[in-house]
């Protein structure tokens, strides 16, 4: 038997928020984000459907594979939760928390959460989130569970009951190795992730599997608080240029960058 | 005899500059379908005969010539625009078709604010109109959800409608005059006035033909005075679909025209809504001068006052949600990407009925797909369009293709889905199709719909098209399996 358990995170859209929006909060210092959709964190999107084929890959194979999931949140994860709960996940919790800045903080909750479960093979997380964005959660729970960590993953493969093949990024390097469990797993951006539809028959399956609340000692809203934030402008400009071939349209680009000054 | 593909490139070739006209085979095969397909779109199987050549026709002689050479020839040709069609309008279901494209031909020829209506070629992308119409404080009032895409020639010949459709009506509501060309290159106009009373209204032709008589050149549209400061923005949550139907039904018999009223189900309001909570959602916007904005908010809330259990929605939530409702280029390219790793794909149906069978036809297609469509992962629906006498209602559904070939899922799953709506429309009184038109899919119920008047159906299509030259298929089904109509 396998055991893995995901932590994600569900965030909102922030893509769908205009320029205009982000420059006149940043001079309120405060952003509402209540009319946007929320979705799962992309890098955990890619983990948990890692995670699904990794488990398919085990079964073919002959062995078990335990799936459990957690999050935190409000209570807009549940849905997620039962999505994953008709996926296979047999453990699905939430923790009671709202927006946290602290990742240690945020890492204390989850390890804490994954302390009381039966002890754990992998450990998977998103390498980063879109509106904590501090690349640091996975590590630092890997220090608080005393078990190593690897970032950049993009894949894992099924090798054995004691055994993963992990294949993750280094200076634009792709390595793979063989690693043995228990370990951490910080997922990087997995080209094409998109986390599998269940069935209505699958979710029907499924609703009888409670989702678990966990409740922290500790409560988010007393380590750091969001204060504000600035717009930073990152716009481009595009133009299209007329060159019939290729020598053409590098000697327009070079005569525009003499004349902007980029190049003498 | 028919002549070869060879042939007919060649005489295009002579009517048309050689530059007007496109054989590449990868432009060819994504020309022989439209989204309908889509999923053999997205794993790029072709099932459908592929065109000769697609032509960028750039005037109105330019159509006429085309035309005149395909009636002379018995060569069928398929006019487009913006391509956002989703019914197998724009498939090319006869051998070496023409496709003819009409997205050069794309001048805005006259904003005339005294008589306020718009005069433009057939190509003029929607959206690039609206936006400059705005910056002249008009506004076509016309909003579809494809107006990233959309363009003049299209919406007219699909009997378009647009979110605001039930303050300003449909695309029927704001067409005003009309140059089309006829099968032999017969061209005619239809002059622009406010109303006449001198026979049938011959425009009404031209509406909703999905390029089965005719090719529209150009379009003649009204336009509207655009007040967004006086928008004002309504949301609720409500206990259920009855429930909503009766707050709309009631809204529109007692007088009020807000543009937009829209009624979602537990499961679409889940797709679109964090805040939903398991509860159906109901949208407006009352919309026009201050004075009557604000009587119609008012109008609409005594309603929903005397709605058990609703529960009001910040305003400004509804109205950052609606202004990112669209869809264009970069979603369906996402939405590709996402099919080809999930095998999930996403349809939505749409069907229309009175008041008084709309929640029968609701409650019949969620009873049955549940029952009869395999690996479905998501039904709901919504209304985005209401009348005096009636509503529509949007299905929206999600299946995964299993085990099954890319060929194979249009008649496993799609056509299953819509057999299953249309026929419950069809059963209650409703109408199949409220605003995507019959395509050559919906075609297969075309008898089914109109009942004895497919009698005037087909006289227009023998009538105008004899030779059978124009969007063979659309409207009207070439092929048809008595037996099995829904299996093609």
């Amino acid at each position: 038997m396998i055991r893995i358990v995901n932590c994600f995170k569900i965030e909102p859209e922030l893509d769908k928020v205009t320029n205009e929006e982000w420059a006149e909060a940043a001079q309120n210092g405060q952003i509402d984000l209540s009319f946007l959709k929320s979705r799962i964190n992309l890098q955990d999107e890619g983990a948990l459907e890692l995670a699904l084929k990794f488990k398919d890959a085990a079964a073919s194979a002959g062995e078990e594979c335990q799936l459990s999931a957690i999050s935190a949140g409000s209570k807009t994860v549940n849905n997620t939760l039962q999505t994953l709960a008709a996926l296979g996940y047999t453990s699905t919790d939430r923790i009671v928390w709202g927006e946290e800045f602290s990742p240690v903080r945020t890492a204390r909750v989850i390890a804490d959460a994954i302390l009381d479960k039966e002890e754990q093979d992998m450990i998977i997380c998103g390498g980063q989130s879109g509106t904590g964005s501090n690349r640091s959660v996975p590590l630092l729970i890997s220090e608080m569970l005393g078990i190593p960590c690897i970032t950049a993953v993009t894949e894992f493969t099924y090798v054995n009951d004691k055994e993963v093949k992990v294949t993750y990024s280094r200076d634009d390097m792709e390595i793979t190795e063989v690693v043995s469990m228990p370990f951490v797993m910080a997922i990087g951006d997995v080209q094409k992730a998109f986390l599998r539809v269940p069935t209505l028959m699958q979710r029907m399956a499924s609703m009888s599997q409670p989702v678990g609340e966990i409740n922290p000692e500790c409560n988010a809203q007393e380590g750091a608080t969001l204060k504000g934030f600035r717009y930073l402008d990152q716009s481009r400009n595009g133009e299209l240029i007329d060159g019939s071939n290729p020598v053409d349209a590098a000697q327009i680009i070079l005569d525009r960058l003499k004349e902007e000054g980029v190049v003498k | 005899m028919a002549i070869s593909r060879e042939q007919i490139v060649a005489e295009l070739k002579n009517i048309l500059r050689e530059e007007q006209v496109v054989t590449d085979e990868k432009v060819l095969k994504e020309s022989s379908r439209d989204r309908y397909r889509k999923y053999e779109q997205c794993m790029e199987v072709y099932t459908q005969p592929i065109p000769a050549a697609v032509v960028f026709a750039e005037s109105t002689e330019d159509v006429a010539a085309i035309l005149k050479f395909a009636d002379e020839n018995g060569v069928n040709c398929v006019a487009r625009t913006g391509q956002s069609a989703i019914e197998g309008g724009l498939e090319t279901a006869v051998e070496n078709s023409i496709v003819i494209d009409g997205t050069r031909m794309n001048k805005v020829i006259e904003v005339n604010e005294t008589n306020m209506q718009v005069t433009c070629q057939c190509g003029v992308p929607l959206e690039s109109l609206e936006d400059s119409l705005r910056e002249m404080g008009l506004t076509t009032a016309h909003s579809p959800q494809s107006k990233p895409l959309a363009q003049m020639g299209g919406l007219v010949a699909t009997r378009s409608i647009g979110q605001f459709s039930t303050l300003y009506g449909g695309i029927e509501d704001m067409i005003v005059g009309l140059e089309v060309v006829f099968p032999g290159g017969k061209v005619c106009r239809i002059k622009n006035v406010p109303r006449r009373s001198v026979g049938p209204d011959i425009r009404h032709i031209v509406l909703g033909n999905e390029g089965a008589l005719c090719f529209i050149t150009e379009v003649t549209v009204k336009v509207f005075k655009y007040q967004p400061e006086n928008n004002i923005y309504m949301g609720y949550k409500i206990d259920n679909m009855t429930q909503g139907f009766g707050v709309l039904r009631q809204v529109m018999v007692d007088g009020y025209k807000p543009s937009i009223a829209r009624l979602y189900d537990v499961a679409d309001a889940a797709m679109h809504f964090d805040w939903s909570d398991g509860k159906c959602v109901i949208i407006f916007m009352a919309e026009g001068p201050a004075a009557i904005t604000k009587a119609t908010a008012a109008g609409i809330e005594e309603i929903i006052a005397g709605v058990p259990g609703a529960e009001k929605v910040d305003p400004a939530i509804i109205e950052k949600w609606f202004n990112r409702l669209n869809w264009g280029p970069a979603q369906i390219a996402e939405e590709r990407e996402e099919i080809i790793a999930t095998q999930n794909i996403g349809i939505t149906t749409e069907i229309s009925g009175c008041w008084d069978c709309i929640n029968d036809i609701y409650d019949e297609v969620m009873d049955r797909m549940v029952k009869e469509v395999p690996d479905l992962t998501m039904i709901g629906g919504h209304t985005s369009h209401s009348y005096q006498n009636g509503t529509n209602v949007y299905f929206t559904y999600y299946y995964n293709v299993v085990d099954c070939a890319p060929e194979d899922e249009i008649n496993k799953y799609h056509n299953l889905i819509n057999k299953i709506i249309c026929e419950s429309a069809v059963k209650f009184g409703g109408s199949i199709a409220h605003h995507h038109g019959l395509g050559k899919a919906r075609a297969h119920m075309v008898w089914e719909e109109y009942g004895t008047s497919f009698y005037m159906l087909e006289t227009l299509k023998k009538s105008f098209d004899p030779n059978g030259i124009m969007n063979m298929g659309t409207l009207i089904p070439i092929k048809h399996n008595f037996d099995d109509p829904w299996n093609f």
